[in-house]
């Protein structure tokens, strides 16, 4: 009885003991001869067994923390190397294809979506660049039309102008009378010009032939506007005449 | 001319001064217009020509709004004259 119960106190000692070296709240690691229930985790192992753990929490040791989790995993399912090693430079990249993960700060990476998408925007910019030279370009070529030029109204022969000058109502006596003095001044100095004297120039007797065609338009405008419309289209074709020896000698 | 009556003479005579008046009134208007063209293109200043008193043929004396005054009549080598007054 007594051996027996020296053995109970025994054992009882041993046990107190083993418990006392033990830190409270820490977890034991289990004993090779005791059995180790892994929980395996549905989702991730269905997926890709050998797929790399939360890429914040292994940046450091992928491959011990691996061996430490994944205790079964064999060395078929081990993971290449090159795999992993993307994965320490940038753990955000998946190593699964399948399992596409966003860089969050890659500076060197670019993702190959943003690269196309950059692509096809420069090529959405290029080609409107690449016309619009040539509508620039195609702008100018039509030239600016000009005003289109008002129908001028016939030439009067000067026979006939004349004429009509002495028959319109539109002026009295004394104003026709005071207008052909004028006119033969003009017509006189042409002459002399002609002659050889030279006092006056050409281009004065223009501009006194341009004053004077411009008060017949003043005195006619009101009572008479056609008239006055085709001395001023004629104004031209009549110092053509003027201007030429030949034909002022003919008048 | 024995056989119109005498009230028939005098009714006349009034018709015809009446419309002779009228007649050198408008005369007289286009008289002035014509008259003030021929002083504007001689060059001289006139404005309007208010008045026109007949002193011979192809006489005139014309007087103007800004009082100006003046005597335009055709000489004898068929020229328009206006002279100052």
């Amino acid at each position: 009885m007594r051996t027996i119960h020296l053995f109970i106190r025994s054992l009882f000692i041993l046990q107190t003991t083993s418990c006392a070296t033990v830190e409270p709240g820490t977890a034991t690691e289990p004993s090779p001869r005791t059995p180790v229930v892994i929980e395996q985790r549905p989702a991730e192992t269905t997926k890709t067994p050998v797929a790399v753990a939360e890429p914040s929490k292994n940046a450091a040791k992928p491959d011990a923390t691996v061996a430490r989790r994944w205790p079964e995993i064999t060395a078929d399912q081990r993971p290449e190397p090159s795999a992993p090693e993307p994965a320490q430079k940038t753990p955000a990249v998946a190593t699964a294809p399948t399992a596409p993960i966003r860089v969050t700060a890659s500076p060197v990476p670019v993702p190959p979506k943003e690269t196309k998408e950059a692509k096809e925007t420069v090529a959405k910019i290029e080609p409107p660049t690449a016309k619009a030279p040539p509508q620039a370009r195609a702008e100018p070529s039509p030239p600016p039309a000009a005003a289109p030029e008002p129908p001028a109204l016939p030439p009067l022969a000067l026979a006939a102008l004349e004429q009509r000058l002495k028959d319109t109502g539109a002026i009295g006596l004394f104003t026709k009378i005071a207008l052909k003095n004028q006119i033969d001044d003009l017509l006189s100095q042409l002459k002399t010009y002609y002659n050889g004297n030279r006092k006056t120039s050409l281009t004065q007797l223009r501009q006194t032939y341009d004053q004077l065609l411009l008060k017949v338009h003043d005195l006619l405008k009101g009572g008479d506007p056609a008239l006055a419309g085709a001395i001023m289209n004629s104004r031209e074709s009549i110092w053509t005449v003027l201007a030429d020896p030949v034909k002022f000698a003919k008048l | 001319m024995n056989m119109i009556p005498a009230q028939g003479r005098l009714l006349i005579a009034a018709m015809t001064l009446l419309f002779a008046g009228t007649a050198s009134a408008a005369d007289n208007g286009s008289l002035a217009k014509d008259l003030t063209a021929t002083i504007s293109l001689l060059g001289l200043p006139c404005g309007q020509v208010v008045s026109v008193v007949t002193q011979g043929n192809r006489d005139y004396l014309a007087t103007c709004s800004d009082k100006n005054r003046y005597r335009v009549f055709v000489n004898a080598q068929g020229r328009v004259i206006a002279e100052k007054r």
